[in-house]
């Protein structure tokens, strides 16, 4: 992973992204392997240095992790009381932070007054304190209603263009994923099972992936002719794609899903198609000539 | 008549025995219970800070300090009081008297306030101590800003049940020799058969323990506001 990237990292429950996730910033020890983190092996800090090491790395959580008897400023504070700051430093850093996650209002609030997404933004704001470079994101918005954790991922790409800060989203929800995250890591019993670009993972998802996603995002195909699924990205061309495609290349086509899909680079079109066999390398020059990406599905191929 | 007879009475048992002994048992109570509460959080920190899973798992230290705990607590009262007695001579000088009931009753005292604390604690979030660990603080910043300050209320609480506790242990300290109102309530009420002085002190107790649970309640009202 790179510096000031958005990053996924999903798997079943079990596959070891959170533990991942806690490898990251040594809240929990590795046994095999090298994790290093702005050119520092983690596992070689103990003691002082850890906490320093720690220090340039947030962490929200599913559960936002507030103190449920400090207000929302105390909350916001407690990471610079521990680190000493002065008075006057912390006042105004926490000032700035709850304007940035838009709670200044609720600054004497405590968190049981809060609604979920509001008191995750809080946990953004304290994670943000000391200003990190990195921010792990554990299940962030997996308690949160879909629109929520929306706002919620929306102000964590904001921060990130903002403060050049690498996001990393440890999640089951792959549409967070899909939308906000410019690369995916897929973990598989502990294992990178595969990794890429976004829209390229998801628009061709690899078998790890497609274990995950479970039956409900598999297509029924037909058994007869040849299936293809085309990836485009979205724009005034897109729509027109099949009739030009059938009227030039004289083609007979029957349409089996269309669907757009949000990525943090852009809108693809993807596209199943099913054509007869006779008409099948017609459809596959159209394409190629038109450098359009696309692949067989199903069974038979 | 009625009421001279009555005011004689008053002036010689209560005035001069019930009164002082009332003194004499909040002083117990209030000794025992301020030493046993810093001994006890103390006692309490380690055992959570060394349990497993804590902030620094040590077998050692917990299982014996585990054993300890559990070990004094399985004493009835009236017996660890009885059986201390060499220890408290030694210590204090004597084994009657206010001064002689503080030692034994606070060695009691000190494990059962600290199961309470370190039950407080244990109940504490882990993921809040996940996420102050997250942004770098130390272990002690962690048991100060974040664990005991999310346990105070149980700390409160559990700090009223104990001092209700240990009034009534007072009582049974009084009846081998501490003074106080359980040995007046022994002494002159029960072996004398003087109803109104064992009734008296009865009252008076309740009236005790209604004082400390309005006072917890108040303080514990308080801190969760906070």
């Amino acid at each position: 992973m790179e510096n000031g990237g958005v990053y996924g990292l999903v798997g079943q429950s079990g596959s070891g992204k959170s533990t991942l996730l806690r490898c990251i910033n040594g809240l929990i020890a590795y046994d095999d392997g090298s994790l290093t983190v702005d050119g520092v092996e983690v596992s070689s800090l103990s003691g002082k240095s850890l906490l320093e090491f720690r220090k340039n790395i947030g962490m929200i959580f599913q559960n936002f992790s507030l103190l449920n008897r400090l207000d929302i400023y105390d909350n916001i504070a407690l990471p610079m009381r521990c680190w000493g700051y002065s008075k006057n430093d912390i006042d105004a850093r926490v000032n700035e932070l709850l304007e940035m996650v838009h709670l200044s209002e609720k600054k004497n609030s405590f968190p049981r007054e809060l609604s979920g997404g509001q008191k995750q933004r809080v946990a953004i704001a304290r994670a943000l304190a000391l200003n990190p470079h990195i921010l792990l994101c554990d299940e962030a918005t997996s308690a949160l209603d879909p629109s929520i954790a929306e706002t919620i991922m929306e102000l964590l790409i904001e921060i990130n263009k903002r403060l050049g800060i690498t996001v990393i989203v440890v999640t089951h929800q792959f549409s967070i994923v899909k939308r906000y995250c410019e690369k995916v890591f897929i973990l598989e019993r502990g294992v990178i099972a595969a990794s890429g670009k976004c829209s390229d993972v998801f628009s061709y998802p690899p078998e790890s992936l497609l274990a995950i996603m479970g039956e409900k995002d598999k297509m029924l195909l037909p058994e007869t002719g040849k299936n293809i699924h085309i990836m485009m990205p979205y724009n005034d061309r897109s729509s027109g794609l099949i009739s030009e495609m059938c009227s030039d290349a004289e083609i007979s086509c029957s349409l089996l899903s269309a669907e757009q899909e949000r990525f943090c680079d852009g809108i693809l079109f993807s596209l199943f198609i099913n054509v007869s066999a006779q008409d099948y390398p017609k459809a596959a020059k159209y394409l190629n000539d038109r450098l359009i990406s696309w692949k067989t599905e199903g069974r038979n191929e | 008549m009625m009421n001279e007879e009555f005011v004689r009475w008053f002036e010689k048992y209560f005035v001069r025995l019930i009164a002082p002994s009332v003194v004499d048992t909040l002083i117990m109570l209030f000794a025992t219970m301020v030493i046993s509460f810093v001994l006890g959080l103390i006692l309490g920190t380690i055992l959570v800070v060394t349990r497993k899973n804590g902030l620094r798992p040590n077998k050692v230290i917990y299982s014996v300090l585990n054993f300890l705990v559990n070990f004094v607590r399985s004493f009835p009262i009236m017996i660890l009081l009885v059986a201390l007695l060499p220890v408290t001579r030694a210590v204090m000088g004597t084994t009657i008297g206010v001064k002689g009931a503080i030692f034994p009753l606070t060695v009691a005292a000190t494990p059962f306030m600290a199961r309470i604390f370190e039950n407080a604690m244990v109940e504490v979030d882990p993921q809040l101590i996940e996420a102050a660990q997250s942004f770098g603080a130390s272990d002690t910043q962690i048991i100060t800003r974040v664990i005991l300050k999310e346990a105070v209320p149980s700390i409160v609480s559990g700090t009223v049940l104990a001092t209700v506790t240990y009034l009534s242990a007072t009582t049974i300290a009084g009846a081998i020799g501490a003074g106080g109102l359980g040995s007046v309530a022994m002494n002159y009420g029960y072996h004398r058969f003087d109803d109104r002085i064992l009734y008296t002190g009865v009252v008076i107790l309740c009236v005790l323990v209604q004082i400390i649970q309005w006072i917890g309640a108040y303080i514990y009202k308080r801190v969760q506001k906070e």
